[in-house]
């Protein structure tokens, strides 16, 4: 009788032990950092990294979410120095097992990131699942003048923020591990969200203008005309040639780079009315199909054929053409015309700046027999030479609320 | 009934008892290895290395039917007094040196990925004595825990592969060479000692009904861990890629680090521990009991319970020595080389001279 009981007790007592009791701390003893912005500084050899704190607020707060955070920047040689600073700075031990986002300034993405990845591929607290952002201007500036709306704290609006982007695929959500892939593939190269502060004065900027039959322009995190509402925007997309930005895609491009990842999930397309040019149509497009992406080695020069199917229901006729029972096929004609230039456009931009953004190289590695043979290709220096075509094929499957239009007498 | 008697083990113990011995390298950082050596070809070493074990096994089973008795009266039969000391010694050494390395490796994955602020003699003693309490129960208490905990140990990898399907890329399996067919075939060979555990059952036969038995526990375990290594392989390349993949300190462990169902359910890699700690602390204590069975039987001891706590204390002794990680890791890989000895070398001479000694026999006619 004893001996069980005494193999029982022990038993319990072990668990109680190793289920990590003895490392426990409570809540407000730690401090969850949920954004970490990084930027250059203009000491040689340091680095300015800054944290922002989430404040824990009671259950069912009132508090504004924006004045439920706190930013502290600080100059250090590296980012473990950076956060040991922290410590001496705040009552809490922090913490970076919440953190949702890395944010990094847009000279410090420009100059390389080598350096700065390496420790969130190997310090525990951190984790591929983290969203990874170019901020336009400085990380610090983004992160302190970021005042959410809507949401009740900061650590859900970022991952809102980021898991909605696919609703009109204006940017690409990117985490690190997906940045750390593309880092270390040679199939194809990096991309992370572009985000900026909005002056808000209503103006705006265009980066990239109407293509022939087309209806909208391309902007920029920072450049959406708008005014009101919190000035953090994210929109667009930052280009890597390995561990250096080089570029930028506007939100149309960016659009036109989740079809071929084929994330497109679906957003609205504004396009000239085919027979009534001053006017203009509304398409809910999404993808139909993956796209088909076939890449082969032709003397030496790689040839990639595209073949994109979409799907759309119309969303506006203001010319009141009937299109729904006559000349769909004009309209869909219309929005591959359209589709097809600014997908060409954008592969255009990516091959003058020699990134493969898209992954292209990925759908030519069947192509090779070894990881060697795959080396010795050197892709990403040859993705320029690429002959690619484009082909867009939309099918409006659907008429919205209206079985027809009638035109007024 | 001694102490040290095995009991009576089935298919599903017996199931339990391969499994456990061989799989929990799957969880550290051999896979890694793997991916450096053999590329996406990787499947194919694992074939190789699950159909040899197998092979060697059939063998072990041929000598067992030849020769009746436990193991060292086997090598006693065959090769003599000192040829069966050599042999049940070394078996016995690298059953305990795979116990001490496990224990180590499990010791410092524990550290780096929940326990980060205990201090490294705590987790070690605190594995060594969970391990010592469940040697202590005997090997018929060792193998049911390991079947009733079977569908956890397997079902958690799967349930893995599917959560980080949002990550998969499959292009990520090509080319599909990898690194060539030479390099691959090579670690099919080396790597065969992965399943060194398989030849637990040949060393603990008295407890299964018959060679029939050990041999379908046999394809039965092996395969099924084979199927589970080559798929854990695959989906590892796919997320992961083969650069970022030869990175990685603990495959199993950067997958379910990258879980993420949605807004409240995520970072749930604790969850997952519980699923390699629970076969690591199995795969510790069963090997222990093995290394501490075969010095019970060698030296004829009349119980085995005694020297458990000295067993644990030598083999927490030794995981200690390594003074750090990479030291520990490259000690796990002398011992899966040491360890050919055990699978091809002792085996394959036992083998022969059993098939010798069977030729030699004379029968009555030939008087």
């Amino acid at each position: 009788m004893c001996r069980p009981l005494m193999l029982l007790i022990s038993l319990v007592y072990i668990s109680l032990l190793i289920v990590g009791c003895n490392g426990a701390r409570e809540l407000d003893e730690r401090g969850n950092i949920i954004a970490i912005g990084l930027d250059t500084s203009d000491q040689e050899g340091m680095i300015r990294v800054s944290y922002q704190f989430a404040v824990p607020q009671p259950e069912g707060s009132k508090e504004d979410a924006s004045k439920a955070t706190f930013t502290i920047t600080n100059t250090a040689p590296s980012i473990a120095e950076a956060l040991n600073l922290t410590n001496s700075e705040i009552p809490s031990q922090p913490s970076l097992s919440h953190a949702k986002v890395i944010v990094i300034g847009e000279e410090q993405a420009r100059k390389g990131l080598s350096a700065i990845v390496a420790p969130f591929m190997r310090y525990y607290e951190y984790r591929g699942s983290m969203f990874v952002l170019v901020a336009r201007g400085t990380a610090k500036d983004f992160l302190e003048k970021n005042k959410p709306l809507l949401v009740g704290d900061l650590s859900k609006y970022y991952e809102m923020m980021l898991t909605t982007g696919g609703y009109t695929s204006y940017y690409l959500p990117t985490t690190l591990h997906e940045f750390y892939m593309r880092l270390k593939s040679g199939s194809g190269q990096p991309y992370m969200v572009l985000v900026a502060i909005n002056p808000e004065s209503g103006e705006g900027d265009i980066s990239t203008g109407k293509v022939p039959g087309g209806k909208i322009d391309g902007h920029k995190a920072g450049g959406i005309p708008r005014q009101g509402g919190n000035p953090a925007e994210f929109a667009g997309t930052a280009l890597f040639d390995r561990d250096k930005m080089v570029g930028s895609l506007s939100t149309t491009e960016s659009r036109m780079l989740a079809m071929l990842l084929g994330e497109y999930s679906h957003g609205f397309l504004t396009v000239e009315d085919p027979l009534d040019p001053k006017s203009f149509v509304n398409i809910n497009l999404r993808l139909g199909d993956k796209p088909k992406i076939k890449a082969t080695i032709v003397e030496d020069r790689p040839v990639i054929h595209v073949s994109i199917l979409l799907e759309g229901d119309i969303s506006n006729i203001p010319s009141s053409i009937n299109y729904e029972q006559r000349n769909l096929e004009i309209l869909e004609a219309q929005i591959n015309k359209v589709y097809q230039q600014e997908m060409l456009n954008l592969i255009r931009r990516t091959q003058e700046l020699n990134v493969d953004v898209a992954g292209f190289g990925y759908y030519l590695r069947p192509a090779f027999s070894s990881n060697q043979e795959l080396e010795d290709y050197h892709w990403n220096e040859k993705y320029r030479q690429a002959e690619i075509f484009v082909d867009i094929n939309t099918k409006i499957r659907r008429n919205g609320l209206m079985v027809r239009t009638v035109t007024a007498e | 009934m001694n102490t040290y008697s095995v009991g009576k083990l089935g298919m599903a113990e017996g199931i339990a008892l391969v499994f456990a011995l061989v799989t929990p390298r799957l969880f550290l950082s051999r896979l890694a290895d793997a991916l450096q050596q053999s590329g996406q070809l990787v499947w194919l070493s694992m074939i190789i290395y699950t159909i040899i074990p197998l092979l060697i096994l059939f063998m072990m089973v041929y000598v067992n039917n030849r020769v009746a008795g436990n193991i060292v009266v086997v090598c006693q039969q065959l090769v003599g007094n000192i040829g069966a000391w050599i042999i049940v010694v070394a078996y016995s050494g690298m059953f305990l040196a795979n116990s001490a390395l496990l224990l180590r490796q499990y010791a410092e994955y524990t550290l780096i990925t929940a326990l980060h602020q205990v201090d490294f003699q705590v987790v070690i003693t605190w594995y060594a004595v969970t391990v010592g309490i469940i040697c202590y129960l005997g090997i018929e208490s060792l193998c049911r825990t390991g079947y009733i905990m079977l569908p956890l140990l397997v079902g958690g990898p799967i349930l893995t592969f599917v959560l980080v399907s949002p990550f998969y890329v499959a292009y990520n399996l090509t080319p599909w060479q990898g690194n060539g067919l030479i390099p691959a075939l090579q670690l099919g060979i080396t790597g065969g000692t992965f399943n060194f555990g398989v030849l637990s059952l040949i060393l603990l036969s008295s407890a299964f009904q018959d060679a029939k038995t050990i041999k379908a526990i046999a394809m039965y375990a092996l395969g099924g861990t084979g199927v589970l290594r080559i798929v854990f392989a695959l989906v590892y390349i796919m997320v992961f890629g083969i650069t970022v993949g030869e990175e990685k300190v603990m495959p199993y462990f950067e997958m379910t680090r990258l879980v993420y169902i949605n807004e409240y359910l995520q970072r749930i890699e604790v969850l997952f521990i519980l699923v390699w700690v629970i076969l690591g602390i199995l795969s510790i204590a069963t090997s222990l009991y093995i290394g501490l069975y075969l010095i019970v039987v060698l030296l004829k001891l009349p119980a085995l319970r005694p020297i458990v706590p000295l067993g644990v204390s030598l083999v927490a002794q030794l995981a200690m020595l390594p003074p750090d990680i990479g030291y520990t890791i490259q000690a796990d890989q002398w011992l899966t080389q040491i360890s050919q000895l055990g699978l091809y070398f002792f085996p394959g001479m036992l083998f022969v001279i059993a098939l010798v000694k069977k030729r030699g026999k004379k029968t009555c006619a030939d008087l």
